[in-house]
């Protein structure tokens, strides 16, 4: 018989009074999932990794005030958010954020000519999605990246679930210009 | 025929492919899609983004992060345990500093009404009882040989 692997809210519980490893095994959970969402925000590998480091830090902060009628996951996000944009408005840079031009963007195999293709088309789609206004760009994260329902992104930016399906939308549709634009 | 007025805005689309519609609209929009020149290809187009827009979730840092952030984790204090509130044991535990306190005050009452009111006290003794005394009437000291009259 296997035992199932505590939930977010257990090991967050377990953090509030104190208990490192439980925080430890959140951090393991989530850290590829905030890095990637405040490396796309930031479109910086280094201020990624560091980001990634001071959102744990502030959650284990501010878990004191954490009550369990939150979603774990959705609290940590916000403050991800959070981070990323204060980084942003201190570069007073919120509009165009492309990748470092040496991050490697997929990890995927297969042979090198489809390989090198879904670089490329990975490669522009990030482009495009650095040229999102910072508000677009996360909606779009999270939903199309993170998997949030609508209700579960409003939870985390505090709007209501119709902005987020208004703003989701033109998103979509910057990012289709965007994309048409660079292939043409 | 129709025109491009009758079509569902970008959103409907958008909120199609993510399931996030009533069961009404959304067979609506799917079925009008279906036939529709506009709306068919666009509904093609956010579908293949959002595919596209989830490979990105391959993203790693490529370092496990969990020893620094550990590193720099300030230790919480424990909070102490409380007994509970109204137990009977946590009145009695009180009843020795109580006693304590309690001797401590009625000693101190003693001790200024002494000072206070102590000269003021003048014990009344019979005329009678002063036989008795070791000091005899009209004497001075009890120790001093001179005062007595030996006999004499």
């Amino acid at each position: 018989m296997t035992q199932s692997e505590p939930t977010d809210r257990e090991f967050a519980h377990l953090s509030q009074q104190g208990d490192h490893g439980a925080f430890s095994r959140l951090v393991r959970r989530y850290q590829d999932r905030i890095y990637r969402f405040i490396l796309r925000m930031v479109g910086s590998h280094d201020e990624a990794i560091e980001l990634t480091q001071d959102t744990f830090i502030k959650a284990w902060q501010a878990l004191p005030e954490w009550r369990p009628e939150a979603e774990f996951r959705t609290w940590l996000f916000r403050i991800a958010s959070n981070m990323a944009l204060d980084c942003l408005r201190r570069r007073k840079v919120v509009q165009f954020v492309a990748l470092d031009e040496n991050y490697d963007v997929s990890d995927e195999t297969g042979n090198p000519e489809t390989l090198l293709r879904t670089k490329q088309r990975l490669r522009a789609l990030d482009l495009a999605l650095g040229r999102l206004p910072h508000d677009q760009r996360e909606v779009v994260l999270l939903r199309d990246v993170e998997d949030m329902s609508y209700a579960e992104i409003s939870a985390t930016l505090r709007i209501n679930e119709g902005t987020v399906k208004s703003r989701l939308a033109r998103a979509r549709e910057a990012l289709l210009a965007y994309r048409k634009r660079e292939n043409a | 025929m129709k025109s491009e007025s009758d079509c569902p805005r970008t959103e409907q689309l958008s909120a199609l492919i993510d399931d996030e519609l009533a069961a009404e609209p959304r067979e609506d929009i799917a079925s009008h899609a279906a036939v529709c020149p506009l709306c068919g290809p666009l509904l093609l187009e956010l579908t293949e983004q959002r595919a596209l827009m989830h490979s990105l979730a391959g993203t790693r840092p490529g370092v496990d992060l969990g020893p620094e952030i550990e590193r720099r984790l300030a230790p919480r204090p424990r909070p102490r345990p409380r007994p509970a509130e109204g137990s009977w044991w946590r009145g009695w535990r009180l009843a020795p500093a109580g006693l304590a306190a309690a001797s401590v005050l009625a000693t101190g009452i003693y001790s200024g009404a002494l000072l206070t009111a102590g000269a003021g006290i003048a014990v009344a003794r019979p005329t009678a009882m002063a036989a008795f005394d070791p000091v005899p009437p009209g004497g001075i000291c009890v120790g001093v040989p001179s005062c007595y009259s030996r006999g004499r």
